[in-house]
């Protein structure tokens, strides 16, 4: 009963209360400007259980990268089959 | 696969709804609606219709013509729909709201495009496996 | 189906509210079963006293005191620390709502089958 969460806001204030609301187990995808949580709430997210994904694209044009093991980077494939794996999917903007 | 996944719909294709409330310049929404439109009909799944809500709905102004150095954020809409037959839609309130289609005059729209009302956004949201929200 | 609507933004962000209201209402006429939670500035929705028409904004109080009316039999539910956060109690909004915890909205999306927002 996992829920997909795309995150496309930077991180900032209110990631706090979006990062409570997402239960262990679920899937988080961050996308757009979300992808910048990469550095500093990657930890907190992977803390709660939760299944990180990047976007690859998105992580590129803002000269990120990630070798972390524990996050997916993934590509437009990629992000068809979390919709896929989810039934419920939350965007967070 | 997630545990949320059943057999069933780990082997079969689905069929998607999307909601695209961004407008085509301004926020990265809508270009990531487009990446990911374009994955999904390759991938083989159906999407079912595109329905563009809110400032989504100037994605349908007909005549858009950028740099030639950038990418028409329209433009490749209008490719989707003539090469994988998408349904693109906008809502005609939001439309005609922003003066994007009005109903008593003949109004361009881009290749490509329709105007239904928002009730057509729920049927398609209730006979989807899928719905995805951009902006 | 089972939809959850979800309403995050402030009533005064242009034209969103009445939008988001419009699909809100359009999906409980296709007898969907349909259910609404207000978070962060959402809540904003039922704060009393609003005249929105000082900022040439529709006034949607009406349709938020009438959810019956268009089929949406369940009070919208409230998150507690939003209304905190923001210093509003419950008492002082102008319908009366369900309310939970943030720590329980992890659990709460699993009730539904669609989800959508504002």
């Amino acid at each position: 009963m996992a829920v997909l969460h795309l995150i496309f806001c930077s991180p900032g204030q209110e990631w706090d209360a979006i990062v409570e609301r997402i239960a262990p187990g679920d899937s988080v995808l961050l996308l757009a400007d979300g992808v910048l949580g990469v550095r500093r709430e990657a930890e907190r997210l992977l803390a709660r259980g939760v299944r990180l994904n990047v976007l690859e694209a998105d992580l590129r044009a803002r000269g990120f990268g990630s070798d972390h093991p524990m996050i997916r980077v993934i590509d437009f494939d990629g992000f068809v089959d979390l919709t896929v794996a989810h039934r419920r999917i939350l965007s967070w903007k | 696969m997630s545990e949320s996944q059943t057999p069933a719909e780990a082997s079969r294709f689905l069929s998607y709804t999307l909601q695209v409330n961004a407008p085509p310049y301004g926020g990265e929404a809508a270009d990531l609606a487009y990446g990911f439109a374009r994955a999904l009909v390759r991938k083989g799944h159906r999407l079912k219709r595109v329905f563009f809500y809110r400032d989504g709905v100037y994605h349908a102004l007909a005549g858009a013509m950028p740099p030639a150095d950038e990418t028409c954020r329209i433009a490749r809409w209008s490719e989707l729909a003539r090469v994988h037959g998408v349904d693109l839609v906008v809502c005609s309130a939001a439309a005609q709201r922003r003066g994007v289609w009005n109903p008593e005059v003949e109004t361009e729209l881009a290749p490509g495009f329709r105007v239904a009302g928002l009730a057509l956004l729920v049927e398609s949201i209730i006979e989807s496996d899928r719905l995805l929200v951009f902006g | 189906m089972r939809c959850l609507f979800v309403f995050r933004h402030s009533p005064w962000e242009g034209g969103r509210g009445a939008e988001s209201l419009d699909l809100l209402l359009t999906l409980a006429a296709f007898d969907q079963e349909v259910e609404v939670l207000l978070l962060d500035d959402g809540i904003w929705h039922l704060c009393s006293g609003q005249s929105p028409a000082a900022i040439g904004l529709r006034d949607l109080g009406a349709l938020w005191r009438n959810l019956s009316l268009y089929g949406i039999g369940g009070s919208p539910w409230v998150e507690d620390e939003s209304l905190g956060e923001r210093g509003v109690r419950a008492d002082d909004l102008s319908i009366p709502v369900r309310r939970i915890r943030r720590g329980r909205v992890a659990e709460f999306w699993n009730r539904f089958d669609t989800i959508l927002g504002d």
